[in-house]
């Protein structure tokens, strides 16, 4: 998981036991955009492919460098060792590499600010800020997390420009008194979110007795 | 973006098909997008294993000659790239199960990026093996049953084997039907066809189990054809229910149809089976056809004829039959039955006499007929014989009358004789013709006189008496013999008294002889000349002579030829003969001999009869000589010489001929009119000298010369009133029937034929010395007596001298023209 404009190191570590190399392949998506084959002159290849900047410098028969991470850079890596003949035994690995951009921006919600009757279905809404992929959401309630489907309802991601996605999701739980709704967005380990409270007629009259 | 999450699916993967044990191609793109850039090296990879399976390494030569490298664990020398191919692929051939996977290229290029690519390969085997089974569990491999109609039946195919696992189903005659498909414990696959129930129509259906794994891969099937047995359907007797005809022999036919396998036919009547039948099958296996050669009788008619069909494989099933009840027609059959108030024993002349024709036949007879020794008769009521239906009535029968009596039926089988029945008629002992009725018998001399009768029956007795002018007697039984219906009696004259007359007389059980026979004994003399010799078939060396025999003299003649060399008188043959019929032969070619024929017996010789006899020329003789060898023209000559011999003789013969014709005319003539008593003449000489010995008594000496038998009884008295034993001296004859004689004498010639030559007559007469009666000038030319001249030499005039008078009339002939010649003849006595 690396942000735009990042750069990585991937390794592809082998053992030729005793073998000699014939080639090192790096793929993205089965698209091969680095080679290291000792045999020839220079040794190592760079194949131009949208979102991969090879760092030849930094690269080698064990690793590749690659600078300036966008979104296209995110995909399915793959390296695959082969042997000199005759028989050019092979063994491969991937990964995947995750390129993201989350905004420090929190996710706002929106519908908390009326009174609700207890018992009353909720009409609350989550919004994460523009962020790459679309960030994941979800709803707890009272230190609790919703896992019940039935009480949400699921927006598609929304795009927005620039390759940006905002993500939303609503809430749909009956009223409660001393509800505390937190809603948190998240790309990979990466969290924000928000919390309100909610206050419902029957607490406000309460509270006006 | 998003879609980039799905790019590991792009690598391009192309599903490929292959059958086990064929071969298979996979594909791999290797073009070049750059003219500079070239394949380095193709490896092939199975997904599941590190190591390629496969590669060609080109680095260091052209791709075509490149190192190819193929897994001895994987497809060895299965394999074979082919990179002309658009894309390139790589062939494996005898594919096995175990090829199954995905497989990946990788293509190493020179500068452009390596190129990945995936073949999924499945490989389809086909199901191994195909069990039928029926409902018993018996494994069916070719055909099913045989079942019977409304039969109904299951079978089962299980198909084991297949990769991936098979589809079943069940084709009736190539049509699918709906099959119930269950999977068993052991993997296999069944189908169930359910058949029935079963119709006739159903036979030879095929059902075929077909199972297959792949629209590519051969199904596997099994063809399984319905048997089934079926009962004949139809039986007939061809043309049956028409008559038969016993006598004949039928080849009848019967046919059956519908049975399968073909119907076994047999034949039976009434019950009993008929074993020569043959059978034949129709191409089509459905008719049976089975003939069978009859020939049938006419107790079979009415007989049920029945030809039964039956399937053999369908023992229980009752036979199928058709009946014809046979109508047998045959030749009528017929008996005769003698009427039954007859004894067939006892039928007498001139009784009624009536037959019944018994018949059995079938056509009815259309007609019938009575034969009477094979010869028809027919209704004449005035014949008295009255045919009517089926009976014969023979009025007043006769002994001719006797004899084998048939019916024949007619129908149109035929025509159906009865069994002759003998009509046996009997009769009172009658007087036999043609027996010698006078003898010539010398005094002291034995002669065995003979009488023969006919009789029915034969058993007779004879009685037998003397005549003579003075008185009868009875003749006694020690000179009298017997044998059958003949009896001899041996007489032998001592005194003139003795010559006279024999009676004869018999009688048997039916009666007496009404009429005696009648034999006249008078003395017995030379014998008379011959008469009308010729000379036939004369040769180089020999000649034949024939002449008529004239009158024996009343005892048994003989004759014989001499002939003499005219010139010489030189005697150079002498024949005997019982006949006067003679061949002289070793004679010499050419020449003319004298010839005379002259008859004998025990009493003297007759006169001699002359004749002149050539035999033939040589002609060949003149020619040979004189002429060439020139065969041809020797032939010509020689017949030249023939014809001209022959032409002379015809003259000779023709001028003989019409002088014998004018001769016989002018007798004709003079002899017509002076005989006004004379019955119609015979129409022949040959008539004639058939009555010979037996006429002369019954014209001798009567005036009628009669030859007709029923005039028997007249001719009897009167010879009984005149005596007819002549001595030999005319001179003791009264006068009366010497002019009866005479007066006859005409009448014979008139029955002669071949007129004598006037003209030479008076001379040869007097040369003969024998005066002829003028009255007998014209008489019988042929029969000359004492002639001694040849056949071209003048007619003598003795000639007509009617021998047969002389020898049938004479005994009483007083005439003296008969003297000289009588005297002569007596003289032995």
């Amino acid at each position: 998981m690396k942000q735009r404009g990042e750069s990585v190191t991937l390794t592809c570590d082998y053992d030729l036991e005793g073998g000699k190399l014939y080639s090192v392949k790096w793929y993205r998506d089965n698209e091969e955009f680095y080679r290291y084959m000792p045999r020839l002159r220079p040794p190592q290849h760079a194949h131009r492919l949208e979102g991969v900047k090879v760092d030849l410098e930094r690269s080698s028969a064990r690793r590749v460098h690659l600078r300036d991470l966008t979104f296209k850079s995110r995909g399915l890596y793959r390296c695959e060792v082969s042997e000199e003949a005759p028989s050019f035994h092979s063994a491969q690995s991937e990964a995947f590499m995750e390129v993201y951009y989350f905004s420090r921006e929190n996710p706002r919600i929106v519908g908390h600010e009326r009174i609700y009757e207890l018992h009353e279905p909720l009409d609350v809404n989550c919004t994460s800020a523009k962020a790459f992929p679309a960030p994941a959401l979800e709803w707890h309630m009272n230190g609790h997390m919703v896992t019940d489907r039935s009480l949400m309802i699921e927006y598609d991601p929304e795009p927005v420009p620039q390759g940006f996605y905002i993500s939303t999701l609503g809430l749909r739980a009956q009223a409660r008194p001393h509800m505390r709704v937190r809603c948190i967005a998240s790309i990979g380990n990466h969290k924000r979110e928000r919390t309100v409270l909610i206050g419902n007629l029957l607490t406000m009259e309460m509270l006006l007795k | 973006m998003i879609e980039d999450c799905f790019c590991i699916l792009l690598v391009p993967v192309t599903q490929v098909v292959a059958i086990a044990g064929e071969p298979v191609y996979l594909p791999c793109d290797i073009t070049i997008q750059d003219e500079e850039d070239a394949v380095l090296l193709v490896l092939w990879y199975r997904e599941d294993l590190g190591t390629p399976i496969y590669s060609v390494d080109a680095r260091e030569k052209d791709f075509g000659v490149a190192e190819r490298w193929s897994d001895e664990s994987v497809f060895a020398s299965r394999a074979y790239f082919l990179p002309e191919r658009r894309p390139a692929e790589l062939g494996v051939d005898r594919v096995k199960s175990s090829d199954q996977g995905i497989y990946r290229c990788r293509v190493d290029f020179k500068q452009a990026q390596t190129r990945n690519s995936r073949v999924n390969l499945t490989v389809i085997v086909p199901p191994s093996k195909m069990i039928i089974t029926d409902d018993k569990g018996d494994v069916k491999q070719a055909i099913v049953g045989p079942y019977v109609e409304g039969d109904s039946f299951t079978l089962k195919c299980d198909v084991s084997g297949g990769q991936p696992r098979p589809w079943v189903k069940w084709f009736r005659d190539e049509i699918e039907t709906d099959t119930p498909v269950t999977v068993l414990t052991g993997g296999a696959v069944r189908g169930v066809l359910r058949v029935g129930p079963l119709t006739r129509t159903d036979v030879r259906a095929a059902f075929t189990c077909r199972a297959s794994n792949h629209l590519r891969s051969h199904p596997i099937e099994t063809t399984l054809t319905l048997d089934m047995n079926f009962p004949p359907l139809t039986v007939h007797i061809l043309g049956s229910n028409q008559p038969l005809s016993a006598i004949r022999r039928y080849d009848l036919l019967c046919q059956s149809a519908g049975s399968r396998p073909p119907a076994s036919i047999t034949w039976w009547k009434n019950g009993h089976r008929i074993n020569n039948a043959k059978e034949t099958l129709s191409t089509d296996g459905n008719t049976t056809t089975s003939t069978v050669s009859l020939q049938l009788t006419k107790s079979d008619a009415g007989a049920k004829l029945a030809c039964r069909a039956t399937n053999p494989q369908m023992p229980s099933v009752a036979p199928l039959e058709d009946d014809w009840i046979l109508d047998i027609q045959y030749v009528p059959e017929t008996v005769v039955r003698l009427g039954t108030n007859l004894d067939p024993r006892n039928i007498r002349e001139g009784t009624d006499v009536y037959f019944d024709c018994i018949i059995k036949a079938h056509p009815y007879i259309y007609k019938v007929e009575w034969r009477h020794n094979g010869k028809s008769l027919s209704h004449n009521v005035g014949q008295g014989i009255i045919i009517s239906n089926q009976s014969l009535v023979l009025q007043g029968v006769g002994r001719n009358t006797a004899g084998n009596y048939t019916c024949v039926g007619f129908n149109a089988e035929g025509d159906g004789e009865s069994r002759p029945l003998s009509l046996d008629v009997l009769y009172a002992p009658t007087c036999r013709s043609s027996q010698q009725r006078v003898h010539g018998v010398a005094k002291q001399e034995r002669a065995h006189i003979t009488c023969h009768v006919d009789s029915n029956p034969p058993e007779v007795t004879f009685r037998w008496t003397f005549n003579n002018t003075a008185n009868s007697n009875e003749v006694s039984d020690s000179y009298i013999s017997r044998t059958g219906t003949v009896s001899t009696v041996t007489y032998t004259p001592h005194t003139e008294m003795d010559y006279g007359t024999l009676l004869c007389w018999a009688h048997n059980r039916i009666g007496k002889q009404r009429v005696p026979c009648v034999y006249h004994i008078i003395a017995a003399g030379r014998p008379d000349q011959v008469h009308n010799c010729s000379v036939v078939n004369a040769s180089l060396t020999s000649f034949g002579v024939r002449c008529s025999e004239g009158f024996s003299g009343g005892i048994q003649q003989s004759f014989f030829l001499e002939v003499k060399e005219l010139v010489t008188q030189e005697l150079v043959a002498n024949v005997s003969s019982a006949v006067p019929r003679f061949t002289a032969i070793g004679l010499v070619p050419g020449r003319t001999y004298g010839v005379a024929v002259i008859s004998y017996n025990s009493k003297g010789r007759g006169e001699p009869y002359h004749i002149r006899a050539n035999t033939l020329r040589p002609p060949e003789k003149h020619h040979v000589h004189d002429k060439s060898l020139d065969m041809p023209r020797t032939a010509f000559h020689m017949t030249g010489a023939m014809s001209a011999a022959v032409g002379v003789g015809g003259v000779i013969m023709v001028i003989l001929v019409l002088f014998l014709i004018v001769v016989r005319q002018k007798c004709f003539k003079r002899k017509a009119s002076p005989d006004p008593r004379a019955p119609s003449p015979p129409s022949s000489p040959d008539k004639l000298g058939e009555k010979d010995d037996s006429e002369s008594d019954d014209r001798n000496p009567d005036i009628i010369p009669s030859e007709m038998d029923h005039l028997q009884q007249v001719d009897y008295y009167r010879t009984q009133q005149v005596s007819t034993i002549s001595p030999p001296l005319g001179s003791r004859m009264p006068r009366g029937s010497v002019a009866g004689v005479r007066g006859s004498i005409p009448a014979y010639y008139a029955l002669r034929t071949a007129p004598p030559p006037h003209q030479t007559m008076i001379d040869n007469g007097t040369q003969q010395g024998i005066p002829p009666p003028a009255a007998f000038g014209s008489g019988s030319c042929t029969l000359p007596r004492g002639s001694s001249t040849g056949l071209t030499s003048i007619v003598p005039v003795e000639r007509c001298i009617p021998l047969q008078h002389l020898r049938t009339l004479p005994r009483p002939m007083a005439a003296p023209t008969a003297l000289p010649r009588h005297l002569p003849r007596d003289t032995p006595l």
